[in-house]
């Protein structure tokens, strides 16, 4: 403990060096916008600064690269919470709550608890970082496919509760959600399914076009051909409203707090990730909720948990890389890549081996963090009077923004194709009143479901055994179990209680 | 930026790039007049072909094998002063390699675009058979760079000492896993190659993402894994991880694991097929453009900088020229097809 502060100290003597503050500041700007912008992810971000990077001492280099990580999940949630578009994949939930918010004329505050939650978020995963990374990491390595099984099933039982009104409807979106997921190469066979011989297919259905179509595109087409003539957004006039209340921060402390937790531990699990932790965290939120059926309708709490998840997230997943040498996440993978371009063998002894690196690197995400809380706060009025803009003006900018956004990922006009698709896909859910979080939520944890599961049945010989002896993964499997049967539970004791009475 | 400024460095440079070129270009008997060059040596500069600009593609994400393997190319060739600026990476991930094939078949004619190829170029293709819309054969061959023998990982703690003792285990019937990446990838061909000649058979357990195999053997899901040397580099128990290598699949030991016998002095006498990463240029690229090329790949390979990141990564330097490396590539594919 002792030894920790005192190499945390000597991190942000290093840190807190002007030009190292420097690049923090630049690092998480940048990430900022990149964040903001859809399909524009931090992976693509940091590639394109690498070869700026190399002529930097390796600490500074690393330094504002994470800052780009950490800074795109503080951008993400804008764009969601303002146009319904999520700019990355662990902002999805924040759109749920976010955007009926600034329908309501409360964008200001929606970004303002997100930017606050962040925060929290962050600060909690980096204090657990600094503590905990040691023995956190024989999780990250006791995490085996039978446990990640466990998980996704308790991502994907959250499906039922997504669902809104109709159960019936939420199936249908997951179902057609995973449909999507199982095209291109079955890594477990070497063999290409469902591409109709197109190579485009092969790595699978764009992600990317994906989310920007169903979600920024097809609102879009629903906005214009609903044109009423009245204003969508209440766009607030004092800047009172601008920014949340005390009051409101002190109601999400709980979201923020579970949030924080939760995002965490899902994010030193390899292959997990923001966008997992962000999906427990707002079922968690919603299911512990007093009232839940606010959430959906612009709950500030349904902003909070996400937003903290999501930031916390990243945290975790730096804890495989430092401990373990090995990433957790696409975007540590690049920053291992970024390592070796240094000429720095990371390695399971990289946090002992390299401490001149690795803790300037954690002391100056705490310094981030404040630095990015310092920044999104002025950032809202202005971001929140983009409502302002006319839709005929708003809308060709949406569009234009989410083509070149996909099309910069890739450089792919198959993934176009799929934006387009997509975007009809999206267009067809509304009209049909079908909800789309379980769409997306199936697309992304379907095929982590059927490879977990098909890689547990090589490990133990196709015996179903190994679920059972694993105790992690039972526990998460029993969860599921509670968790997909409650909706039954909660009427039973209805009946229960009616029955009392009489 | 000052165009005309640029423009001037980059004639310079190229200057520059002939002379090295030159000299551990093929053209040995021109070493002589490069120290001296005469008037009419300087003409035949001028006749050279030098890109204006050069774009390397990698059918890799950022922070991939391809990936790191370009820039740090990139990189090197700039600091050995071959190339006057760092030449940019574009990464073209997906469809397996496809993707990054096609947007090359879509540059037909540039000489000023190089992509760094795998064996995943050739397999993709093979798998996919006649519904490829592009193969290696419609590229121009460069130059092969790497060959990447594959080294066998255990568990620190593992009762399996060696090979034979491995082996041995799986022919008595225990349970042996081997985690690699998906099936049909290198490590799976040479487990196949293992199978046919002895007869005893595996189970090979497909992990998608690099980060996510060493822990499976960590975790006791599998006994063992196959990987390129650079895979284990700081997971060894010599450098403080909890792996052991104990043997090399390959025709050579690597220099870094040189205590590792290949699987010939195992006692194994069977032929395996080798990772490869090679240089192709878009159809009908310029000879010029090529023979060009071939002359910074070579100046590239004979650097002190290649060497020192060679040995530290267990890159296995090998080159061949454009008409040999095509060769190269048509035997891997019918070795694949087949």
């Amino acid at each position: 403990m002792n030894e920790t502060l005192q190499l945390l100290a000597e991190g942000f003597a290093v840190a807190l060096e002007p030009w190292n503050l420097l690049w923090v500041l630049i690092g998480v700007f940048f990430g900022t916008l990149v964040g903001v912008l859809p399909g524009l992810g931090s992976p693509a971000a940091i590639a394109l600064l690498l070869p700026l990077t190399i002529q930097l001492p390796p600490a500074s280099a690393l330094i504002m690269l994470a800052g780009i990580y950490y800074g795109s999940e503080y951008g993400g949630k804008t764009t969601s919470i303002l146009m319904n578009m999520p700019g990355e994949s662990g902002a999805i939930m924040t759109t749920i709550d976010g955007y009926p918010m600034a329908k309501k004329g409360q964008a200001g505050k929606a970004l303002g608890i997100a930017a606050v939650a962040s925060f929290v978020g962050g600060t909690v995963g980096l204090i657990a970082l600094t503590f905990l990374a040691k023995p956190l990491a024989s999780l990250a390595i006791g995490f085996g496919p039978p446990e990640f099984l466990g998980l996704v099933i308790l991502g994907l039982s959250t499906v039922v509760l997504m669902s809104g009104k109709s159960v019936l409807k939420g199936l249908i979106a997951a179902v057609v959600g995973m449909m999507f997921a199982l095209v291109g190469v079955d890594i477990l066979a070497g063999q290409p399914r469902f591409i109709f011989g197109q190579s485009d297919l092969l790595d699978g259905m764009s992600f990317v076009s994906l989310i920007v179509g169903v979600f920024a595109i097809a609102e879009v087409m629903v906005n214009i051909e609903q044109r009423t003539g009245k204003p969508l957004f209440s766009v607030p006039k004092r800047l009172r409203e601008y920014f949340p209340s005390f009051r409101e921060i002190g109601r999400s402390g709980i979201a923020m707090g579970q949030g924080s937790i939760i995002g965490f531990l899902v994010g030193v699990v390899p292959g997990a990730g923001a966008t997992i932790a962000s999906f427990l965290a707002y079922t968690l939120q919603k299911k512990t909720s007093r009232n839940p059926e606010r959430y959906g309708k612009g709950a500030i709490e349904g902003v909070a948990a996400p937003e903290s998840a999501n930031n916390a997230a990243t945290s975790g997943a730096f804890i495989p890389l430092l401990t373990l040498g090995v990433p957790g996440s696409g975007t540590t993978a690049i920053l291992l890549g970024a390592l070796i371009l240094f000429g720095i063998q990371p390695g399971a002894q990289l946090i002992e081996q390299r401490p001149d690196i690795v803790w300037p690197l954690i002391a100056s995400m705490y310094v981030g963090n404040i630095a990015l809380l310092v920044i999104n706060m002025p950032l809202v009025p202005m971001w929140a009077s983009i409502l302002k803009v006319p839709y005929g003006l708003l809308y060709p900018i949406i569009i234009v923004l989410s083509v070149v956004g996909v099309y910069s990922v890739s450089n792919s006009v198959a993934d176009l194709w799929a934006l387009l698709f997509f975007s009809l896909i999206g267009y067809a859910f509304r009209k049909f009143d079908i909800p789309i979080a379980p769409f997306v939520l199936a697309f992304v944890l379907g095929i982590l479901a059927e490879r977990a599961f098909r890689q547990s049945m090589l490990i133990s010989g196709n015996s179903i055994e190994i679920f059972l002896d694993r105790p992690i993964a039972l526990a998460l499997f029993v969860l599921a179990g509670v968790l997909l049967t409650s909706p039954v539970w909660a009427s039973a004791a209805r009946l229960l209680k009616r029955r009392g009475r009489l | 930026m000052n165009m005309k400024f640029r423009k001037g460095k980059l004639a310079l440079a190229s200057l520059g790039v002939l002379v090295l070129a030159a000299c551990g270009g093929a053209a040995q008997t021109e070493a002589d007049t490069v120290v001296a060059p005469e008037q009419d040596d300087s003409e035949a500069v001028v006749e050279q072909f030098v890109p204006e600009k050069v774009s390397i593609v990698v059918s890799s994400g950022p922070g991939g094998g391809s990936d790191v393997l370009a820039r740090q190319i990139a990189t090197i060739l700039n600091d050995e002063g071959i190339t006057d600026y760092v030449w940019p990476v574009e990464n073209v991930d997906g469809g397996s390699g496809m993707a990054a094939m096609g947007y090359m078949s879509e540059n037909s004619g540039s000489d000023g675009m190089i992509g760094i190829a795998p064996l995943g170029w050739i397999s993709t293709a093979v798998t996919l058979g006649s519904d490829a819309p592009v193969t290696v054969n419609d590229l121009t061959a460069i130059s092969l760079l790497i060959v990447e023998p594959m080294v066998v990982a255990v568990a620190d703690d593992s009762p399996y000492q060696t090979l034979n003792d491995l082996i041995d285990a799986a022919e008595a019937g225990e349970r042996i896993v081997q985690v690699g990446g998906q099936v049909g990838s290198i490590a799976d061909l040479a487990r196949l190659a293992f199978a046919e000649e002895l007869g005893i058979e595996w189970t090979y357990l497909p992990v998608e993402s690099g980060g996510e195999r060493i822990p499976t053997i960590l975790r006791g899901d599998a006994q063992m894994m196959f990987g390129s040397p650079a895979d284990f580099v700081g997971q060894t128990v010599d450098d403080g991880g909890s792996l052991r290598i104990i043997a090399t699949v390959g025709p050579s030991r690597v220099d870094l694991f040189p205590e590792a016998p290949t699987h010939a002095e195992a006692g194994y006498d069977i032929e395996i097929g080798l990772a490869f990463r090679g240089v192709m240029g878009p159809p009908e690229m310029s000879d010029e453009a090529i023979s060009y090329y071939e002359g910074v790949f070579q100046a590239l390979l004979e650097s002190q900088g290649w060497k020192d990141l060679a040995a530290e990564f267990g890159y296995s330097t090998s080159y061949l020229a454009s008409e040999d490396w095509r060769t190269f590539l048509q035997a891997e594919e019918a070795k694949l097809t087949k």
